[in-house]
């Protein structure tokens, strides 16, 4: 039986010299409480680990690319956390975005109007839509699509005190300047607009752009 | 407003947690994203393994990184809307703590779908790491505060030096004016008053 505290010392030797040892080595090598020593130290030891020093190259093949560009979707946009939020939710769900789409529009009743219901959704991830703006409805129903309740999502919309999320005129109506590739393609195929113009508001308008209780 | 100067990323790297969410911070409001950007990812980049370890000892491999991801952007966020309580690097390790219990606590949609699946024998890969439940891995976690939190401050720090820092016992003699014996004498009451917290029957073998 290997002894825990040569195991533990061996893994804070291999981590600093810049190794990157994963602890389910070390650990498989115990058993019993031994094992749940082990791994309460080595827990423990990443718990107070200090940051990594940054590295480009790794830092561009990392999964943190992904998660600082929400972040920073967050951060700067108009939707508070939801540029962070509904795609790990969607994730979570193993829905591709279309998918969430097209019951999106279903849940909505906006059968034929996949393209701009996908467009406002689309501004929802990107942050590029004013979180006030969205109605309690759309909430709901991305509530039952998602598994996270509505009053969640208002929440996580708020959050990030400092973004534009917190109000200002920009926050009332946002439209959306730059549909992903999916959408613009789709757009350009059917010649449609990627939302009304002023205007021309229809009802999906106001789902996602009259305030929390328009459509209810 | 006082004027924004952005910086190296040398001089990002030297920056503390906290000072370089403030950095961040400073960088949005002077809409000078690039440099938050930049912040951010010295941030994010900074913490994402060792939260991915912690994470991949009690949570199945499919779900790691989510989970991480998760933890990250709870932390920050917390940061960042004024809700997070003293140092980030605390507060994301208490995060991460919760967000595991959290994990074993919710069931899952696919979990339900793989119950019962085709792999009969070993049970589902959901259930293979050992320990992995909440109760389990708040045990493990409450076992190292709890009798950390036994300790003088001075014995803390032994520990804290010994075990955390994998200093040798001569050094951490020598840094708090202890004997060897002496310091090998409060790591060795740390690790039993530990095997005895995690449910040790009196095994010694290590």
């Amino acid at each position: 039986m290997a002894d825990v505290q040569r195991l533990f010392s061996d893994f804070i030797a291999a981590d600093r010299s810049g190794g990157d040892p994963e602890p389910l080595g070390y650990l498989e090598r115990v058993k019993g409480t031994d094992r749940a020593e082990l791994e309460a130290l080595i827990d423990a030891y990443l718990a107070r680990a200090p940051r990594r020093a940054f590295d480009e190259a790794t830092f561009a093949a990392s999964p943190s690319r992904t998660l600082r560009d929400e972040l920073m979707h967050s951060l700067t946009g108009l939707a508070g956390a939801w540029p962070t939020l509904l795609p790990q939710l969607r994730h979570r769900a193993e829905l591709k975005r279309s998918e969430v789409v097209e019951r999106l529009a279903a849940e909505l009743d906006a059968h034929g109007q996949e393209q701009k219901v996908g467009s406002y959704y689309h501004a929802m991830e990107q942050g590029l839509l004013a979180a006030a703006g969205v109605s309690d409805r759309v909430l709901k129903a991305l509530s039952a699509i998602l598994g996270e309740s509505a009053e969640a999502l208002r929440r996580a919309g708020r959050a990030l005190a400092g973004g534009r999320s917190a109000g200002g005129p920009e926050a009332v109506f946002a439209r959306v300047a730059q549909p992903d590739d999916q959408f613009a393609a789709e757009e350009l195929a059917q010649g449609s607009p990627t939302m009304t113009e002023a205007g021309e508001r229809d009802f999906i308008d106001e789902l996602f752009t009259g305030g929390s209780d328009s459509g209810s | 407003m006082p004027a924004f100067e952005p910086e190296s990323d040398d001089e990002l790297q030297r920056r503390g947690d906290d000072a370089l969410i403030s950095y961040i911070a400073r960088a949005r409001d002077h809409g000078d994203l690039e440099a938050a950007g930049r912040g951010l990812a010295i941030l994010v980049f900074g913490h994402w393994r060792n939260v991915e370890r912690r994470v991949r000892m009690k949570v199945p491999a499919a779900h790691v990184e989510d989970v991480t991801g998760e933890i990250i952007v709870s932390a920050i966020q917390s940061a960042f809307g004024g809700a997070s309580v003293g140092e980030f690097v605390k507060w994301l390790a208490r995060i991460t703590q919760r967000r595991i219990a959290d994990f074993h606590r919710k069931p899952r949609v696919d979990e339900v779908a793989l119950t019962g699946g085709e792999d009969d024998e070993g049970g589902t890969p959901e259930r293979q790491l050992e320990g992995a439940s909440e109760e389990g891995y708040v045990e493990l976690r409450d076992a190292i505060e709890r009798v950390l939190d036994r300790l003088s401050a001075r014995d803390q720090q032994v520990v804290e030096l010994r075990i955390f820092e994998d200093l040798l016992s001569a050094e951490v003699a020598e840094r708090l004016g202890l004997t060897v014996a002496n310091v090998d004498k409060i790591v060795s009451r740390f690790r039993r008053a530990l095997r005895s917290a995690l449910g040790d029957d009196g095994d010694t073998s290590s």
